[in-house]
């Protein structure tokens, strides 16, 4: 990686105040939260970028030659102009065709940051539980997700594809290991990541797209 | 005996004052002899936070506790009212973006003296999803309905007292969840702060 764990950390604290949480009064005002802001603002000029890499992709994967498989944008709402600065990243699922009876989802979530030049992709499998077999109903516990940063062997061949497509589209950028993105960011809160919880990859990306 | 109850109540944006509580209730009873956390009421796992101790909530249509309001169903999809942020351009599968904020009234009266706190909520979700269809703003309403409901009981059930903040946190942690493991393919997003 470029920067040293480090220089990541001090990347996190220029956008979140050291020992403030989000209801303190004038945390809004701080300078950290205002470089949220432009990040935001910036991203959403810069939203052609992202663009491309979906387009790459929905590109290589043309629905009739590969069925189950399509992107799904998460980042729309970086284009709402008055959006407020919830995210560090721009987001979005390749759906991949499911893997067996007992699994309703399968996909490979991949995140562009837009504060450093890091990406991140890691795979979830959406499992059936017992909760949907007594009630044949997709109630919440009906489904249990299981995430992982290493890509299966049949995920592998997306998980390619998506690094190229986000390398082509940003230059420099570089993925970052789970090791690193789960680092304790100490003194800082991120959505509901308190004192001691926020990590790397919740500074830098997001919360809201894990 | 006294009998407790938590029971989120809805605070009116526009008339402020007026409160109404079309939310949940549990009794205090109910909620002892669980895991440790405060959590007697023990139901299915959403995945990540709170696995072990999300509740179900009480169905009262049996027969109302005498705490309770009788109207006590859940977050009202009322209180939801989307907009539109980013229109729908209609091309490729799935587009435009919504938007509702609320603010939600906890009530815990597990503790003695009864806490009482506010949420600011926000939701966030696609006009139109490849996976979900259109996702009309009565549809949006519905679901964050669901959403909140399911995820405050499940944050409130899993310690036996809560710091309003640390409360707020923890129920954006659990939205983000459900909607993960409960609306995959929705894209939605869900934030909380006091």
């Amino acid at each position: 990686m470029n920067h040293t764990i480090e220089q990541l950390m001090t990347a996190a604290y220029e956008l979140f105040p050291k020992g403030m949480q989000g209801d303190e009064p004038g945390y809004a005002d701080t300078p950290e939260v205002k470089n949220q802001r432009r990040a935001t603002a910036k991203a959403r000029a810069s939203h052609a970028a992202w663009r491309s890499v979906l387009r790459a992709l929905e590109e290589t994967y043309p629905e009739k030659q590969f069925p189950g498989v399509s992107v799904q944008n998460l980042s729309m709402g970086l284009l709402a102009e008055h959006g407020d600065a919830d995210d560090r990243c721009f987001a979005a699922n390749l759906w991949l065709p499911t893997r067996g009876t007992d699994e309703h989802a399968h996909y490979i979530l991949f995140r562009v940051s837009f504060v450093v030049p890091y990406f991140s992709i890691h795979s979830t499998s959406l499992k059936y539980t017992d909760v949907y077999f007594t009630t044949m109903r997709l109630a919440p516990g009906a489904l249990r997700a299981y995430d992982s940063p290493m890509l299966s062997e049949d995920e592998l061949p997306f998980g390619r594809k998506i690094d190229e497509a986000i390398r082509a589209a940003f230059p420099g950028y570089e993925a970052m290991s789970t090791s690193v993105g789960n680092t304790i960011v100490p003194d800082i809160v991120v959505g509901g990541h308190f004192f001691g919880e926020a990590t790397l990859f919740d500074a830098l990306f997001s919360v809201h797209w894990r | 005996m006294k009998r407790h109850a938590i029971i989120p109540v809805i605070l009116s944006s526009i008339l402020g004052a007026c409160t109404h509580t079309d939310g949940q209730c549990w009794l205090r009873s109910e909620d002892s002899g669980g895991s440790g956390v405060g959590g007697g009421v023990v139901g299915p796992p959403v995945g990540g936070f709170g696995d072990d101790i999300a509740p179900t909530p009480q169905n009262t249509a049996g027969g109302v506790p005498p705490d309770c309001q009788s109207n006590i169903t859940g977050f009202s999809a009322s209180l939801f009212k989307f907009a539109t942020t980013v229109a729908d351009d209609g091309e490729g599968k799935a587009g435009g973006y919504q938007e509702a904020s609320t603010t939600l009234v906890f009530i815990d009266g597990r503790q003695d003296p009864t806490e009482t706190w506010t949420c600011n909520v926000w939701m966030k979700m696609p006009l139109r999803t490849e996976k979900l269809g259109t996702i009309s703003a009565t549809k949006a309403a519905e679901i964050a309905s669901d959403v909140t409901t399911f995820s405050s009981s499940a944050v409130m059930h899993s310690r036996p007292s809560w710091q309003p903040t640390l409360f707020c946190g923890k129920f954006q942690d659990m939205m983000n969840e459900v909607f993960k493991n409960s609306y995959p393919g929705l894209g939605a997003q869900a934030t909380a702060k006091r």
